[in-house]
């Protein structure tokens, strides 16, 4: 009887730590299409309208009882979103493989979307390994064609004059995307006929545990670094300076002009 | 915006031999030759600082003589492409 309140205690702890995520992907959701609004930058609105979709997924398997397959359209849709945001952010007018990668993660979504039915027709040990399989493939591309989109920009931004809460967004997406990346491989340890966060079986709990863990990582590293506290940004920047010439700053255009001519001449 | 402008500045001045200062105060004069006055800052986007390069900085480059200019656009026209992520990213 303690044995089974440990367990319930314990799915309630790691259902919390889901509530969590999904209040955070709501959020940064939200904020990523205010933002858009008002910086004009496209490629928000793609990661804002992809979390409130994968949000709402979560929010439908709670509450609503969407059906598995309607939810795995919402998370494909998100997923190819994030592949689109991944695109706009790093690799606009860049000749690389980035039409290669949106592709195979459209294929791929689709691909889960059929398993997904086909699951749902005829439950049987193959159909449940194909679809985790999948899911396993196409969520490691587009989490990890993030992480090395970004690990190659901050590779290059690292020793660069910017200040460190920007390098420190940087290195959180880094990490929070691996770990999100691995998140569909652990249902591999399962058997097929288990559910996750099954109270009867102690497997089923710590597979429950890990993805609500990851989750909840993912969610919240990525709301502090981009809705990211001006307190915490100070603290981040603390002992940086900035080389500030005040007096060119406030030099007219013909005087800066001048300037210019005189340090190039300087110069020779 | 304000943090790739730092960032482009600074290899702009070891191009053409000036301080960062004076190349931020070249590369905002262009921006506003390019853009107008009116447009705020946080605003300019990927695309805008790209046609800015492109097209008034080299003019300004062409009429301080430097020598070369088109490499020079090029270099920071392919940083800027490179490092498009620091106005994605940093200007949010």
């Amino acid at each position: 009887m303690r044995y089974r309140m440990i367990e319930i205690s314990l799915l309630l702890l790691f259902n919390s730590f889901l509530i969590l995520f999904i209040i955070s992907m709501v959020t940064c959701g939200i904020y990523f299409i205010i933002r858009t609004i008002q910086l004009k930058l496209l490629n928000l609105i793609f990661i804002g309208i992809g979390f409130l979709l994968v949000s709402f997924r979560f929010l439908g398997n709670f509450f609503i009882g969407l059906g598995s397959t309607f939810e795995e359209i919402l998370v494909s849709i998100g997923f190819i979103f994030l592949v689109i945001f991944t695109n706009l952010t790093f690799h606009k007018d860049r000749k690389n493989g980035k039409l290669v990668v949106f592709f195979i993660v459209i294929m791929l979504s689709v691909f889960q979307i059929i398993l997904d039915i086909h699951y749902t027709i005829e439950m049987n040990p193959t159909s449940y390994y194909l679809q985790i399989v999948n899911d396993l493939i196409y969520t490691f591309i587009t989490f990890n064609w993030l992480t090395y989109s970004t690990y190659q920009a901050y590779r290059k931004v690292k020793n660069a004059d910017l200040e460190p809460w920007i390098k420190v967004r940087y290195k959180v997406i880094i990490y929070v995307s691996v770990i999100m990346s691995f998140q569909p491989a652990l249902p591999i340890f399962l058997p097929w006929n288990i559910p996750i966060g099954n109270p009867s079986y102690l497997s089923s709990i710590n597979v429950y545990a890990v993805l609500s863990i990851q989750s909840l990582i993912f969610g919240l590293g990525f709301s502090i670094v981009w809705i990211m506290p001006k307190k915490l940004k100070r603290i981040l920047n603390n002992g940086y300076v900035r080389i500030e010439n005040q007096d060119v700053l406030e030099l007219s255009e013909d005087d800066l002009i001048s300037k210019i001519k005189q340090e190039m001449e300087a110069e020779q | 915006m304000i943090e790739i402008i730092h960032y482009l500045a600074n290899i702009l001045s070891t191009e053409i031999k000036i301080s960062p200062p004076a190349a931020r105060g070249l590369i905002k004069l262009s921006i506003k030759d390019e853009l107008g006055p009116f447009k705020p800052i946080f605003r300019i986007n990927y695309t805008d600082l790209k046609n800015t390069l492109e097209n008034s900085l080299k003019k300004r480059l062409n009429n301080l003589n430097v020598n070369d200019s088109d490499q020079i656009i090029k270099n920071l026209v392919f940083e800027l492409t490179n490092n498009q992520s620091i106005i994605k990213i940093g200007n949010v």
